[in-house]
């Protein structure tokens, strides 16, 4: 559970692409779950790399992290922290604010 | 509006990536900075989209499912050699950059791209001319300008550059219009005979008799008609050089008289006692195949080997179609500053289009495509249509009107003078003009009685 609710600044001008954003991420936490209970973690590296390559983009450098390391257990085939990542991730989604700049 | 604006405005952006949130916020950064831009969620998707429309750039991720960004970009330039392509990625390797260098891409992007750094990059990319061009080389000649990038051209004024210096005899050999009076005059102006005359002659233009004439000139009453001392070429090139276009249109009764020049370095007019000597080096040019005419009896082989001690092939544009967004580019800023008027450009498609096309006339029809589309184009972006219904125009490489009715009068003119012995008074009364207007018309196309007069004369 996330302490501090985080804050996320993000440029006024992908203000309407935030929502979809998120959607998508969270069907990624759903499939990354999934594929996390089918030992996939070729699948969930590929998953994980790919949402790092535009989190910290749109603002969401927080989240790019925490996928940054979901990217590096996977390839280490190392279940136990990728079930702590994707609780991050989950707790990111819940909780998460953001401010338009 | 600055001219910048105008210039992102209309430039147009291909974008390849699988994930499509990267794609919508790559589209949103860019229309945001006033270019338009298409996407493509595949290589296969980004191919089928090229075959319809020419971006100015086309970005892509490297890692892709189904066909990679080295694979989509790699099939982008074999398509067209010139287009700008930059990689993004997340996980670029130094293998993955190096082959991408080899591709010719403008750059590597990493992922998560910033803003800033991704726009200044998309701009340098769009904004500069395409990637080859920024090694274009310019050299600058008294008779014109060669503008060239690619490899072909850079190995063929590497050659003259280094042949400027010596006095070897040079043969230049290419389809017409690829330019081979200017890498003759860069010859000349690269080595140390810069400061002496440089002497043209196009073989193929003269009669016979006045073309002997005009290369080794003659004394005064060497035949009827010579009333005055008359300075060959060969001696007005003297310390300099003596370009013999179309070499392969000379006459073989012609031949063993330059060769004894080249062989004795001294001319002697016609009429005249004393040989003269004369340092002159001779670059000769040709679209014909010597060797082949060498072999049927058309030409001496003895003066093929003279004349052939540099041979330096001229490419056609077709083998060098890298030179052509350079030469639109050259071409487009001299019409503009010659207006004094806007420089204009052509649409993406319409670059395409020109990239494309075969230019049988090599640089003289894309220079009249050029001319045709710049006086036509109601705004300053030329579209395709008009690039394609110039090229269609087979007419582009044909003279005018006036320039056939010269060249034709020119040699009817010539003809008379020759049937009539060089008698003004008949060749008049044949063409049913009166002597003023006759001498009118041999004033105007320079020609000299006296020199049809030579061999009844002699």
């Amino acid at each position: 559970m996330q302490d501090v609710p985080p804050v996320v600044e993000v440029e006024a001008e992908l203000a309407d692409l935030i929502p979809q954003y998120l959607s998508n991420r969270r069907a990624d936490l759903h499939t990354a779950r999934e594929m996390l209970a089918e030992r996939d973690f070729r699948a969930i590296s590929r998953l994980a790399h790919r949402i790092r390559g535009s989190a910290a983009s749109y603002g969401f450098g927080q989240l790019g992290d925490i996928v940054g390391v979901l990217e590096m257990a996977a390839d280490q085939e190392d279940a136990a922290v990728v079930g702590a990542q994707l609780a991050a991730y989950a707790d990111f989604l819940r909780c998460v604010r953001i401010r338009f700049t | 509006m600055s001219n910048d604006a105008t210039e992102k405005r209309q430039a147009r952006i291909l974008l390849v990536d699988d994930d499509p949130d990267h794609l919508a916020l790559c589209t949103r950064w860019l229309e945001g900075s006033g270019y338009s831009v298409d996407t493509a969620a595949s290589g296969t998707e980004a191919l089928a989209c090229l075959e319809h429309s020419r971006p100015d750039l086309v970005i892509s991720d490297l890692v892709m499912d189904g066909m990679s960004g080295l694979r989509l970009l790699s099939e982008v330039h074999r398509q067209d050699p010139v287009m700008p392509t930059m990689l993004v990625s997340g996980r670029a390797g130094v293998p993955d950059a190096l082959a991408a260098a080899h591709l010719g891409v403008s750059g590597v992007l990493e992922k998560p791209l910033a803003k800033a750094a991704f726009l200044t990059a998309v701009a340098q990319a769009v904004e500069n001319t395409p990637p080859s061009a920024r090694h274009a080389g310019q050299l600058a000649t008294a008779a014109g300008e060669l503008v060239y990038c690619s490899a072909l051209m850079q190995e063929l004024i590497g050659r003259v550059q280094r042949v400027a210096s010596g006095t070897s005899t040079v043969m230049l050999s290419g389809e017409t219009g690829t330019g081979k009076e200017l890498i003759a005059r860069a010859i000349h102006d690269l080595g140390p005979r810069r400061d002496r005359p440089f002497v043209s002659i196009n073989c193929s233009a003269l009669p016979e008799q006045l073309l002997e004439s005009e290369l080794f000139g003659h004394e005064k009453g060497a035949f009827s008609g010579a009333i005055s001392r008359h300075m060959g070429l060969f001696q007005a090139a003297d310390g300099g050089t003596l370009f013999l276009d179309e070499i392969g249109d000379m006459s073989l009764s012609l031949q063993p008289k330059v060769l004894r020049v080249l062989q004795d370095f001294a001319v002697r007019p016609v009429g005249g006692l004393q040989p003269i000597k004369i340092d002159v080096r001779v670059i000769s040019a040709t679209h014909q195949d010597l060797s082949e005419m060498v072999a049927r009896g058309q030409f001496r082989e003895d003066l093929y080997y003279r004349l052939n001690v540099v041979p330096l092939i001229v490419p056609p544009l077709r083998q060098r179609a890298e030179d052509i967004p350079v030469l639109l580019d050259y071409f487009l800023e001299r019409l503009a500053a010659s207006d004094d008027g806007e420089k204009k450009r052509f649409a993406p498609e319409a670059k395409a289009v020109l990239i494309q096309a075969p230019f049988p006339g090599n640089i003289r029809q894309l220079q009249n495509v050029v001319e045709r589309c710049v006086v036509l184009s109601s705004g300053t972006l030329i579209p395709q249509a008009l690039v394609t219904e110039a090229l269609q125009d087979q007419t582009l490489g044909m003279p005018t009107l006036d320039e056939a009715r010269a060249t034709f009068e020119r040699r009817y003119i010539a003809s008379l003078l020759r049937a009539t012995n060089g008698n003004v008074t008949n060749a008049a009364k044949i063409a049913g003009r009166n002597r003023t207007e006759f001498y009118n018309l041999l004033a105007r196309h320079g020609l000299e009685p006296q020199d049809f007069r030579r061999q009844g004369g002699r």
